[in-house]
C-alpha cells in the first residue's frame, strides 16, 4: 500500500472526478492519499465511503489504485476491530453465498416460474459441493478472519 | 482488442442475472446461440464473490479462491466464461489473466462480457433486425467497472462508448444526459446508506430529465440500483414518470424481433411496459397479444 501511495503526486485530480467527494466534504480521495504519506490514519468513516469505482483512478496521472488502497483499509480495520457495524450486511451475504450458493434467491414467484420455462432453473450449491467449498475457503483462512470480525465463523452466527 | 468466444463456452449468470432479471440470462444465452455459440452453464452457480470483496469482508486470496471453484469445478475449466455483469467481468477477468492465478488454479479459460461480444458482432446481428428502432432515444450507462476498472476495455468507434456503438449500430437515437459518466451507487457500502443514496437519485433523476424512452446498460446491479431508484423516487411523487431500463441483451433481442415477454422477461423489471409509457411499448408491441 505504501508503494502504490508513494506515486501520488497529490495533483487533486482524484478528488475532482470522485462523486462522493461532490456530494460530501467529509470524503476526499486526495487527503486519504496525504495521510498515508504523512504516515497517519485515515479518518475512519471516510474509508467507508468510497464506492471503489475507479473513477479516479481512470483520472489519476499516475494511475494510483486508490480503490485497492480504500480495500487495504477496510480490510485493517475489520481485522483490527475498529469497524464491523459497516459490514453487517456482508457478514449476512457471506452466510448466504455459502449456504446458497448465490446472493440472493429468486425474487418472486414469477421470476422462478421464468427461470424454470427457460432452462435456467440450476440446482443450489448440492451438499456435497457445498462441504468442498468451506473446506477450501478454510484453507484459505476465510473461516478465520469471519471469527475475527464477528466472533463465529462460517455458519457460526446468530 | 480481438473479442471472441469459441470452442467450450460457459454462460455464467452471476446472482442477478438469474435471480432477478432472469430475461438477461435468457436474451444473452440467445444472441450467443444465433452468433453460432453453443453456451454449457455451470453445474450450480456460485456468487464471484465481489460484494463480499469489496466491503472489505473477504480478502484478494478468498475471492482468488472463489474464482477457483467457480471456473475449475463448478464450470469445468472451458475455453471461455461470457459473461453478463461487470462485477462478475471485474472478480473473473481479473483472475483470469493473471498467469499467477491460473498456473495455481490450473485453468485455461478466458473471461468475455456478453456486451463485447455483441459489440464485436453488432453489424452481424443489426442485419438479422426485425423491429425498426430508428424511433426510440436511448441513455446510456456502461458502468465503472467496466469502464474504469481495466485499461483495455472497449472503447467507443463511432460512438463515445460500446453500448452507444451497439445503439447505433440498430438505428436507435442517442440522447445524453448530465450525469452519463456517474456511477450508478451500486457498490456503495450499505451502511453509509443515506449520503449515498443521493448519488443513485442524482443520477437517475438526470436521466429521467432527459426524454429518453429507455436506458441502456451492460450490468445487472447498476440496472436493479436504477430500477429501484426510481420507483421509489416515483411512489415519492419526487419524478413524474419512469423508464424501463435494459440490459444491452434485452436491447438487441427486441431488436432481432424476440419476445418482449416470454423471451426478455420485461415483464419481471419494476419499471416495466406495464408501468411505463415510452416509445419502446409501440415499436415492440406491448402489451403482449395473449395479454389483450
Ligand atoms: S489523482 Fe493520483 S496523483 Fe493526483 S492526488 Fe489523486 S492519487 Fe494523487
Ligand atoms: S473509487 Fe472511491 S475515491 Fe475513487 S472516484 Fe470512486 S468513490 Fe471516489
Amino acid at each position: 500500500m505504501s508503494s502504490e501511495s508513494s506515486r501520488c503526486i497529490q495533483c487533486g485530480s482524484c478528488s475532482s472526478a470522485c462523486v462522493v467527494a461532490r456530494i460530501t466534504r467529509s470524503y476526499n480521495p486526495r487527503r486519504i492519499l496525504y495521510d498515508i504519506k504523512l504516515g497517519r490514519e485515515p479518518e475512519e468513516r471516510a474509508i467507508w465511503l468510497c464506492l471503489r469505482c475507479h473513477t479516479c483512478e481512470s483520472r489519476c496521472p499516475n494511475s494510483v489504485k486508490i480503490p485497492d488502497i480504500i480495500g487495504v483499509l477496510r480490510e485493517e480495520s475489520l481485522e483490527a476491530g475498529r469497524e464491523s457495524k459497516a459490514v453487517e450486511v456482508y457478514l449476512d451475504i457471506s452466510e448466504t453465498i455459502f449456504s446458497e450458493g448465490v446472493t440472493v434467491l429468486p425474487v418472486s414467484g414469477e421470476v422462478k416460474e421464468f427461470k424454470a420455462e427457460s432452462g435456467l432453473d440450476l440446482p443450489f450449491l448440492p451438499q456435497e459441493v457445498r462441504a468442498e467449498l468451506r473446506k477450501i475457503m478454510r484453507s484459505v483462512g476465510f473461516e478465520d478472519r469471519l471469527k475475527k470480525i464477528t466472533g463465529g465463523g462460517l455458519g457460526g452466527r446468530g | 482488442m480481438v473479442v471472441e468466444a469459441s470452442g467450450d463456452v460457459v454462460y455464467y449468470p452471476g446472482c442477478l442475472a438469474l435471480n432477478v432479471y432472469p430475461g438477461i440470462s435468457k436474451t444473452s444465452i440467445e444472441l450467443l446461440k444465433l452468433l453460432g455459440v453453443k453456451p454449457r452453464l455451470p453445474t450450480s452457480v456460485l456468487c464471484c464473490g465481489l460484494p463480499i470483496h469489496l466491503s472489505g469482508v473477504a480478502k484478494g486470496e478468498h475471492v482468488d479462491a472463489m474464482s477457483c471453484f467457480n471456473v475449475a469445478k463448478l464450470m469445468g475449466n472451458p475455453d471461455y466464461v461470457v459473461v453478463p455483469c461487470n462485477g462478475c467481468y471485474l472478480t473473473l477477468k481479473k483472475a483470469l489473466s493473471s498467469e499467477e492465478f491460473k498456473v495455481k488454479c490450473a485453468v485455461k479459460s478466458k473471461c468475455v462480457h456478453i456486451a463485447e461480444l455483441i459489440w464485436a458482432n453488432r453489424w452481424k446481428l443489426a442485419e438479422l433486425a426485425k423491429r425498426d428502432l430508428s424511433g426510440l432515444k436511448v441513455a446510456i450507462h456502461v458502468g465503472c467497472h467496466y469502464t474504469h476498472a481495466f485499461q483495455d476495455s472497449i472503447k467507443g468507434e463511432d460512438g463515445e462508448d460500446l453500448l452507444e456503438d451497439i445503439a447505433l449500430a440498430f438505428n436507435a437515437q442517442v440522447v445524453d444526459y448530465e450525469e452519463r459518466h456517474s456511477c450508478c451507487g451500486a457498490p456503495a457500502v450499505k451502511w453509509v446508506g443515506s449520503i449515498l443514496l443521493e448519488l443513485s437519485q442524482v443520477k437517475m433523476v438526470s436521466v429521467l430529465n432527459s426524454d429518453a424512452d429507455v436506458l441502456l446498460t451492460m450490468c445487472p446491479a447498476c440496472m436493479l440500483t436504477f430500477d429501484k431508484t426510481q420507483y421509489e423516487l416515483k411512489q415519492l411523487e419526487e419524478v413524474e414518470r419512469m423508464i424501463p431500463v435494459l440490459h444491452v441483451s434485452q436491447f438487441v433481442a427486441l431488436a432481432l424481433g424476440l419476445d418482449p415477454k416470454k423471451t426478455c422477461g420485461l415483464h419481471l423489471h419494476l419499471a416495466n411496459p406495464n408501468n411505463t409509457s415510452t416509445a419502446l411499448n409501440d415499436l415492440i408491441g406491448w402489451p403482449p397479444q395473449e395479454e389483450l
